[in-house]
């Protein structure tokens, strides 16, 4: 074969640029540790990619979603906790008061049940993040307004809110129940099996307020039934709170290994092996320089040189 | 009778020329050693008649008769074939690869995406996500102004990302229809080129084939540069004469240039891809010029059929992004308890004109996030529009809107990595020709200096004859 003025520069020229294009390519895949940007460098790769990183996207708000539930689980269990305190002295007073105590006594215990019927109130208007904990989903409303008579005391607690709450996912087609209504089928202060907390405080209020033998015995008979009524609807909803919070627990915990276990997958799909892209870095670096003393040896060399 | 020494003068004189022409052509070669369009030339020296002797034909030495060309003709229309191939797959690789930079979706795995706290993209596939995301978060906290902001300015980030990415692909295809003009001018200026000196060849070769050399080196050259632009066959007559034929249409005929190329616009039923569109016809001829190879057709190609198509498939997710999420959100509650049937989240009916809802922008109170009136706590309607994120839409062949662009990005990645394959395999292959070229008609310094030693040494032969025979007739002269 021939080989021309023009062979060696073309042919040099045309090996150097091709392994300049690969150093360049595998520095770049040394410095960002990744083996593909563009779609084009590898289209299924990419689409894989984009769909595994989409999924990560998606558990991360999951795990948002948890934070946001688990946040607002915890103010309504205060709120409750604090109400259940409350309710705790008015059993306790229910009980005290009996026959063998003074009228006097008995109305002592009456200015405490209306502090306490106070108290409920503020506690079951609770706001948190400027909305009202236990209003279902009339939650910019205050679920709980009251009536008062010429003494200032409440004579009557009327419910704004409505019975509706709110899902919130948690996980792919998996939600959890993320508000309270103040009353209904699960009302944290009304519900359907006789739970009525501020009706049994006005009542125990009054009766002790008056406190004649037909109301301590009705204090016996009715109000503490109807407390122990309550008392069974906020451990009610302390065991919902528990098991809503072991279920995000656990969700969150999902969430967090699935993302976490996407990461391999991403980065077998993205990620350069580092010790086989250093190694052929190398190899063409040494082509490379190669190329150069051959090339600028025999571009240097010809007949020329050996002439008189 | 020999020739005599006056005959053996006249013999050396012709051989001293011969050697001093041969020197030049050497010479020749040597100055365009590294012209790559050039072909080495030879001289052609053939013996003198002989003469008739009584002791029989008696040699007179050599005359020049001719300068050859070396260059292969086949090669060279093999080489134009394949350079209207490579031509047109390096100009669709370029466009497609300035697409690809301006649909801005690239995986940076180094950077950490703030929002899922992992290496991130930075294009639209996860502007998507994002936007079904703060819905989520809005779900989670339907009263929340903090929120309800937020699916703003993530629905107006997503509809910017949308709005960028058709607007660039938008003005890259207005770009190629500037570089398609570009191109036809530049054909224009090249076949006229052609012609005058195909015109000139002819002129010049007029009875005697070799003498237009340069000519040809040159217009070799001229159809070099032409494949790159189009396609093109060309036919030679009985008498030289050169014939140009573009898609089965004649250009230049005989020499004579009988038409050009000019731009044009498709006005009778365009496709929508079509709409505004450069093409190509003949300047004395209506209808489009199928033109087939080159720079032109991988213009049009890359414009047309990938870039219109990644193009039309964010129109198509986009449109689809409007109409589901504006459907659901018709139908919703804002902060204050009011449905407005006609209040929309997204304006706009594609990914050109997609845009927030200026009445949200200003009061985000207005996202009718609630499925029931005076309900504002109620998340149906936000939960909805996120659960839209993993939702078969049926304008989207039942495909998840990230799963509908996420194909596309992929489909556009494999249309340039395939282009990217032909480009290197038609590389290799113009190398090959070009190799091969070069083996026959390129100049070899060596051989070059080589043949020069010998024409020296004929020089200095027939100089060494001349001074022989000079000091014989001086012999002769001092005789008396």
């Amino acid at each position: 074969m021939r080989v021309t003025a023009n062979s060696f520069p073309i042919d040099l020229r045309q090996q150097l640029a091709s392994l300049m294009e690969k150093q360049s390519t595998l520095q770049m895949r040394a410095t960002t540790g990744q083996r593909i940007e563009n779609a084009s460098d590898d289209p299924r790769a990419m689409h894989k990619v984009m769909g595994l990183q989409d999924e990560q996207r998606k558990l991360y708000q999951y795990q948002k979603n948890v934070l946001n539930v688990r946040e607002n689980v915890d103010i309504a269990y205060s709120a409750i906790d604090s109400m259940k305190k409350t309710f705790d002295r008015a059993s306790e007073i229910a009980t005290l008061a009996d026959s063998a105590k003074s009228p006097e006594t008995i109305r002592v215990y009456s200015h405490e049940v209306n502090q306490m019927l106070e108290s409920a109130v503020q506690l079951a208007n609770t706001k948190h993040r400027n909305v009202y904990l236990f209003a279902g989903t009339k939650s910019l409303t205050q679920p709980f307004t009251v009536t008062r008579d010429t003494e200032d005391k409440i004579t009557a607690v009327a419910y704004n809110g409505n019975e509706k709450t709110i899902n919130i996912d948690v996980a792919e087609n998996s939600t959890v129940s993320a508000s309270f209504t103040g009353q209904g089928a699960n009302g944290v202060l009304k519900n359907n099996k006789g739970a009525d907390i501020m009706k049994h405080l006005m009542d125990l209020r009054d009766l002790l307020s008056s406190a004649t033998s037909a109301d301590i015995e009705k204090i016996k008979t009715e109000v503490r039934q109807g407390l122990q009524n309550d008392e069974d609807n906020f451990i009610d909803h302390f065991s919902v709170i528990g098991a809503t919070q072991s279920r995000l627990d656990t969700s969150e915990a999902i969430a967090k290994k699935r993302a976490f276990s996407l990461e391999p997958l991403i980065s077998k799909e993205a990620d350069v092996d580092l010790a086989e892209t250093l190694v052929r870095l190398n190899e063409i670096q040494n082509a490379y320089t190669a190329a150069l003393q051959t090339g600028g040896t025999l571009l240097s060399t010809s007949l020329l040189d050996y002439l008189r | 009778m020999g020739i005599g020494l006056f005959g053996t003068m006249e013999m050396a004189r012709n051989s001293l020329a011969a050697a001093r022409t041969s020197a030049e052509v050497t010479g020749h070669n040597l100055a365009n050693a590294a012209n790559p369009a050039y072909a080495r030339q030879r001289i052609k020296v053939e013996p003198s008649p002989a003469l008739p002797t009584t002791e029989g034909p008696q040699g007179t030495g050599a005359n020049v008769a001719g300068f050859e060309q070396i260059r292969d003709y086949t090669l060279d229309k093999f080489l134009v074939n394949e350079k209207y191939l490579t031509s047109y797959y390096d100009s669709k690789l370029t466009t497609l690869m300035q697409a690809q930079a301006r649909l801005g979706q690239i995986l940076d795995r180094q950077t950490v995406d703030p929002k899922s706290g992992n290496g991130g993209q930075t294009g639209l596939a996860e502007r998507i996500t994002d936007f079904f995301n703060t819905f989520q978060s809005l779900s989670a906290a339907p009263t929340s102004n903090t929120e309800r902001r937020l699916s703003v300015v993530s629905g107006q980030e997503l509809a910017d990302r949308f709005q960028r990415a058709h607007d660039r692909l938008n003005t890259l295809r207005t770009d190629i229809n500037s570089e398609v003009s570009n191109a036809v001018k530049e054909v224009n200026r090249l076949l006229e080129s052609i012609s005058v000196i195909s015109q000139r060849i002819g002129a010049t070769e007029t009875g005697e084939t070799g003498m237009a050399n340069e000519l040809r080196d040159t217009r070799q050259q001229w159809f070099e540069t032409l494949a790159q632009y189009t396609d093109f066959t060309t036919t030679e007559n009985n008498d030289g004469q050169m014939t140009l034929m573009v898609a089965g249409q004649t250009f230049i005929d005989e020499d004579t240039l009988v038409d050009q190329f000019q731009t044009t616009t498709i006005t009778d039923n365009p496709t929508a891809k079509q709409v505004g569109m450069s093409y190509v016809k003949m300047v004395n001829k209506s209808g489009l010029l199928n033109v087939t190879g080159g720079k032109i057709r991988g213009l049009i190609d890359a414009r047309d059929d990938t870039i219109y198509t990644i193009q039309n498939e964010i129109n198509t997710v986009a449109a689809g992004l409007i109409t589901e999420v504006n459907a659901l959100h018709a139908t919703g509650y804002d902060l204050n308890g009011a449905n407005d049937s006609l209040l929309k989240f997204f304006t706009g009916t594609g990914a050109g004109d997609i845009a927030v809802e200026s009445t949200l922008v200003d009061d985000p109170r207005r996202i009718q996030a609630s499925a029931y009136a005076n309900e504002p706590g109620d998340n149906t309607i936000a939960k909805q529009i996120a659960g839209l994120s993993q939702k078969a839409i049926p304008t989207l062949t039942n495909l998840t809107f990230n799963e509908r662009y996420n194909n596309a990005v992929a489909q556009f990645g494999q249309s340039v990595s395939n282009v990217e394959t032909h480009l290197q395999a038609q590389e290799a292959v113009e190398r090959l020709l070009l190799k091969q070229r070069d083996t026959i008609s390129g100049v070899s310094i060596d051989e070059e200096v080589a043949n020069l030693m010998i024409y020296q040494r004929a020089f200095q032969a027939s100089s060494r004859i001349i001074s022989t025979v000079d000091a014989l007739l001086a012999d002769l002269l001092r005789l008396k």
